[in-house]
């Protein structure tokens, strides 16, 4: 059973979000700031991590770029999610170290597909 | 310097007798800049030049038969008498040896003096002092026209250099005042609010004597007619104080005592008719009034007035600019802004939406999973509609970035069917989809090319019903060449010609009874229509009411190797609507189809078109071809339409050249305070572009008044002029050029330069001060190149000056078409001023 550490401020996406992904069988632990998702991505050992990049205390750029530097927590994939979908955000995404990218609003069935390729990519390197 | 006059006297020329001397030799004599006069062996004055009664301000019966000692000499510069006995030119009359004094203070008869370099030349006949020859010549004004050319060529530098402004007027007051003897010289500028003149730039000497006049007089203000300045700004004519101290309408007396300045002199700086400033001058030696100096400094006012207002349009232009930029800049912020918080509870929606409709399925609730699809395709649909904004809005800031990649088309194909599906099944359309397993890769960009397909076939679908929506992909061309064309064919309603015509513009869908039966923004062809041309395509519509339409998108193979001159493909266009004749009407417009429209609706109504696609073309267009007017879009990607304003604006070259803005929301504000001549709203009311339209058509024949005295010239003239639409009247002297202005007045004036039996130079000059014949624009045609002297005779009082041998008739002619226009055009439209 994967478990996947959602970093999301908004109360009613990490809600919704995580209940859709326990129905489809996913372990979730919510992190509602970048403070907070850095800790637990120590703390819970998860298997991925969504990462919202606009986060109160800390964003999620930096979030990424600090668990990626780090020996113990650089090899869990991290999907960026943004609600901007601006020129440059997927390229931000990535620069800071982060594994896949998804444009807010979510498209489910397209998260769960991507989570799955990044689950299964790491099962493949490790 | 070496004074002319110098010399031995046996090289003198018998000038002597006033009597006798030729015609020619008085005419010399009163042609040189030198006062010259003949005293006999008394002492007393035989005969005087026009330059000695200029310089001393006397006339010819006051000193005929006097003593020149005792009228003009009598004094020494520290007040004491100067005796008679003590002249040395009166003495070398007893010597018979010539006499030269360096520095020698000659007296006025208004009391005044000046330093003079002051000779006598005895004149000797068998040994006998019959007389002598005196010259003298005002030391201050050795050289003074050749400085005075100097100074306006200073001037002129100094005006079209890129100094600041205030930092450009210390240094003309400086390069004036050095150079003609003055030592403090101040700037007094109107200032449009308060109705005052306030000094905006001032200089003194490098003695720094002149530096409490100017701190006391700096933070004084005049008002109209009040002191010097405040009367020169009412009078509008240069005025000249020979002595400040004794002339009680001169404010600054006291302080201008204390500072030991002594002669004043200032003058109208001028922008046209409108005085802007004033420029003031102050020595601290007596200066005399100078008329030379007078006429010259005129014309540095006027030229300095206009770079006034050039200056203060370009600040003007950069400050609207600014703020156009700005408000762009927050309008783009604001959309993306705005996106962003609205894709956030919307997320939401479509994220408790899905799930509530998978718990709806899981547990049979069927009445209320219908009702939650229906709540979760809205918001889908909501979502397109916000995304579809977005990349407008990124596309029209010039910010949507393509990304390249290699794909499999095939693949892109197939998954895109899946995604399609339901969409076309909707309606009970069937999805056909013809693509060769083989075709290949391509590099483009997957994402705008899906988005494209998407666009294409949902609005295929949305105006099909129980038909076909079919989506054949081939490969065509080879090498550079090599494309994908991806055809969508549908069965359904189709489109009329003029439907076809606007279905790729913004915000405009077939009619507006489309909208209400089949909903959409119209917004999606014109995004794909953008994505295409983005990546080097192009795309075509073929319907037929009833039967269908069908949209073929033509990509490059390499999108990479398109898109660098994409731009130089564009400027190739064959411009198929280009009408034959001069002056067309530019349109500068990104909308092939825009154009297209504008170009058959401009030519039915008989002007000849000729089109841009982008900014940057457009702005070269206007420079080469100068057209009558130019209809610009403002939406345009990379360089928007304020941006192509402002710059067309910003070029004295084109910024004549009427510009009427296309706007989707009404900027008429903006349109005018950025110099446009009128607005359109889009979609274009063709009424009102007709109506707008008709104002830059030549006017009915415009009367031009040739002056010329050479019938030939006149006549080749005539010719030019009536061939261009111009009735043309004549005239061949000054007498003739009033009884006709007085019977009718002119559009233009044509003056030749060259007339033998009338002055051109004073014709015109005297024209710009009559204030009824002011504004009558004047050409100047000469037939040799005008010496410097001549051009600062006449600049700033004609429009333009032209060369009949060496310019092209084109010259002449680019001016003659531009001149009634603008002369009509005065005063401004009516929508202009309620603006």
């Amino acid at each position: 059973m994967a478990k996947i550490l959602l970093v999301e401020d908004h109360e009613e996406i990490w809600d919704f979000l995580s209940r859709r992904l326990t129905r489809r069988g996913y372990e979730v632990v919510v992190a509602p700031d970048g403070q907070q998702g850095l800790d637990k991505a120590r703390s819970d050992a998860p298997d991925l991590l969504l990462l919202d990049m606009n986060l109160p205390v800390m964003d999620g750029w930096t979030v990424a770029q600090t668990l990626k530097g780090d020996d113990a927590t650089k090899s869990i994939p991290i999907i960026a999610l943004t609600a901007h979908a601006m020129a440059g955000d997927r390229e931000k995404a990535l620069a800071a170290g982060c594994d896949d990218y998804h444009a807010k609003p979510v498209d489910f069935s397209k998260l769960v597909d991507q989570i799955e390729a990044a689950l299964a990519s790491r099962g493949g390197a490790s | 310097m070496q004074s002319p006059v110098r010399g031995t006297p046996s090289a003198r020329p018998a000038v002597m007798q006033p009597a006798a001397a030729p015609r020619e030799i008085n005419a010399i004599l009163n042609a040189i800049e030198i006062g010259v006069y003949g005293m006999d062996a008394a002492g007393r004055c035989t005969f005087v030049n026009k330059a000695a009664l200029e310089m001393l301000g006397y006339t010819h019966d006051d000193v005929l038969g006097r003593n020149m000692h005792e009228l003009i000499h009598h004094t020494y510069p520290d007040g004491t008498p100067y005796p008679r006995s003590a002249c040395p030119l009166l003495q070398s009359l007893e010597t018979g040896k010539p006499v030269q004094l360096d520095n020698e203070m000659l007296w006025r008869k208004d009391g005044s003096f000046f330093n003079a370099e002051y000779s006598a030349f005895p004149v000797l006949d068998e040994d006998v002092v019959t007389g002598s020859v005196v010259t003298f010549q005002d030391t201050a004004n050795k050289g003074q026209a050749r400085k005075r050319l100097g100074v306006q060529i200073s001037v002129s530098r100094i005006l079209a250099g890129s100094s600041e402004r205030d930092t450009a007027l210390t240094q003309v007051l400086g390069t004036i005042g050095s150079a003609l003897g003055w030592h403090v010289a101040l700037f007094w500028e109107v200032d449009d609010g308060e109705r005052v003149l306030r000094t905006t730039a001032a200089w003194a000497g490098p003695d720094a004597v002149g530096e409490p006049f100017l701190s006391a007089t700096r933070d004084t203000t005049f008002a109209r007619g009040e002191g010097l300045p405040g009367r020169v700004w009412q009078t509008e004519a240069p005025e000249y104080i020979t002595n400040l101290a004794g002339d009680s309408t001169f404010l600054r007396r006291v302080a201008a005592e204390a500072a030991g300045v002594r002669t004043g002199f200032a003058f109208p700086v001028k922008a046209g008719a409108r005085t802007v400033g004033v420029m003031e001058f102050f020595s601290r030696r007596w200066q005399h009034y100078d008329e030379n100096f007078v006429d010259s400094v005129a014309t540095l006012g006027q030229q300095i007035g206009q770079y006034l207002r050039r200056k203060r349009a370009e600040e003007d232009l950069r400050a609207a600019k600014e703020e156009a930029e700005e408000a762009n800049r927050a309008k783009s912020q604001f959309i993306a802004n705005m996106s962003h918080e609205l894709r956030t509870p919307l997320t939401a929606v479509i994220g408790y939406g899905e799930m509530l409709e998978e718990e709806a399925e899981e547990r049979g609730l069927d009445t209320m999973l219908d009702d939650l699809r229906k709540i979760n395709a809205s918001a889908r649909h909501l979502l397109t509609l916000i995304n579809d904004v977005l990349d407008i809005s990124k596309i029209e800031a010039g910010k949507m970035e393509v990304h390249l990649e290699t794909f499999d088309v095939a693949h892109l194909i197939s998954e895109l069917s899946g995604t399609v599906e339901d969409l076309v099944a909707r309606k009970g359309n069937r999805l056909i989809v013809e693509c060769p397993a083989d075709i290949g890769t391509m590099h483009s960009d997957p994402v705008k090319l899906r988005q494209s397909l998407i666009n294409l076939m949902s609005n295929a679908a949305k105006f099909t019903e129980n038909g076909s929506v079919r989506l054949e992909v081939e490969r065509g061309g080879e090498g550079e060449s090599a494309a994908i064309v991806f055809r969508v064919a549908d069965t359904g309603i189709g489109m009329t010609p003029e439907q076809v015509a606007k279905v790729f513009q913004r915000f405009t869908q077939a009619d507006a009874s489309t909208t209400r039966r089949f909903g959409g923004t119209g917004l999606g062809l014109w995004i794909t229509r953008s994505f295409t041309t983005m990546l080097g395509g192009d795309i075509a519509v073929d319907s037929v009411p009833g039967e269908g339409s069908v949209f073929a998108l033509r990509l490059p193979a390499d999108s990479g190797a398109h898109r660098a001159d994409a731009d130089a493909r564009e400027e190739q266009e064959p411009e198929t609507l280009e009408a034959g004749g001069a002056n067309p009407v530019l349109v500068i417009d990104d909308d092939p189809n825009a154009r297209a429209l504008l170009s058959r609706f401009l030519t039915r109504e008989g002007f000849s078109v000729r089109t841009a696609s982008d900014g940057v073309t457009g702005l070269e267009l206007a420079r080469e071809l100068k057209p009558r007017a130019i209809l610009l879009d403002v939406m345009m990607p990379h360089m928007d339409g304020w941006a192509v304003l402002s710059a067309l604006k910003a070029d004295p070259e084109v910024a004549d050249i009427p510009v009427v803005m296309e706007t989707i929301v009404n900027e008429k504000g903006l349109a005018f305070s950025l110099g446009a001549e009128d607005y359109l709203t889009k979609p274009i009311q063709w009424p009102r572009l007709k109506k707008v339209l008709e104002r830059f058509r030549s006017t009915p024949p415009a009367r031009a008044l040739v002056v010329d005295d050479d019938d030939s010239t006149e006549g080749l003239l005539g010719e030019l002029l009536e061939k261009e639409g111009w009735s043309v009247i004549r005239a061949h002297d000054r007498d003739a050029v009033f009884a006709r202005l007085a019977e009718n007045r002119p559009s233009l004036l044509l003056v030749d330069l060259n007339m033998s039996k009338a002055n051109g130079f004073a014709l015109v000059r005297e024209l710009r001060r009559l204030p009824e014949w002011r504004d009558v624009p004047v050409v100047a045609l000469s037939s040799h190149e005008l010496s410097a002297d001549e051009r600062m005779r006449i600049e700033g009082h004609v429009q333009q000056i032209i060369n009949t041998e060496d310019d092209a008739p084109e010259a002449l002619l680019s001016v003659l078409r531009r001149i009634p226009l603008r002369h009509s055009r005065r005063g401004g439209t009516p929508e202009k001023t309620h603006g």
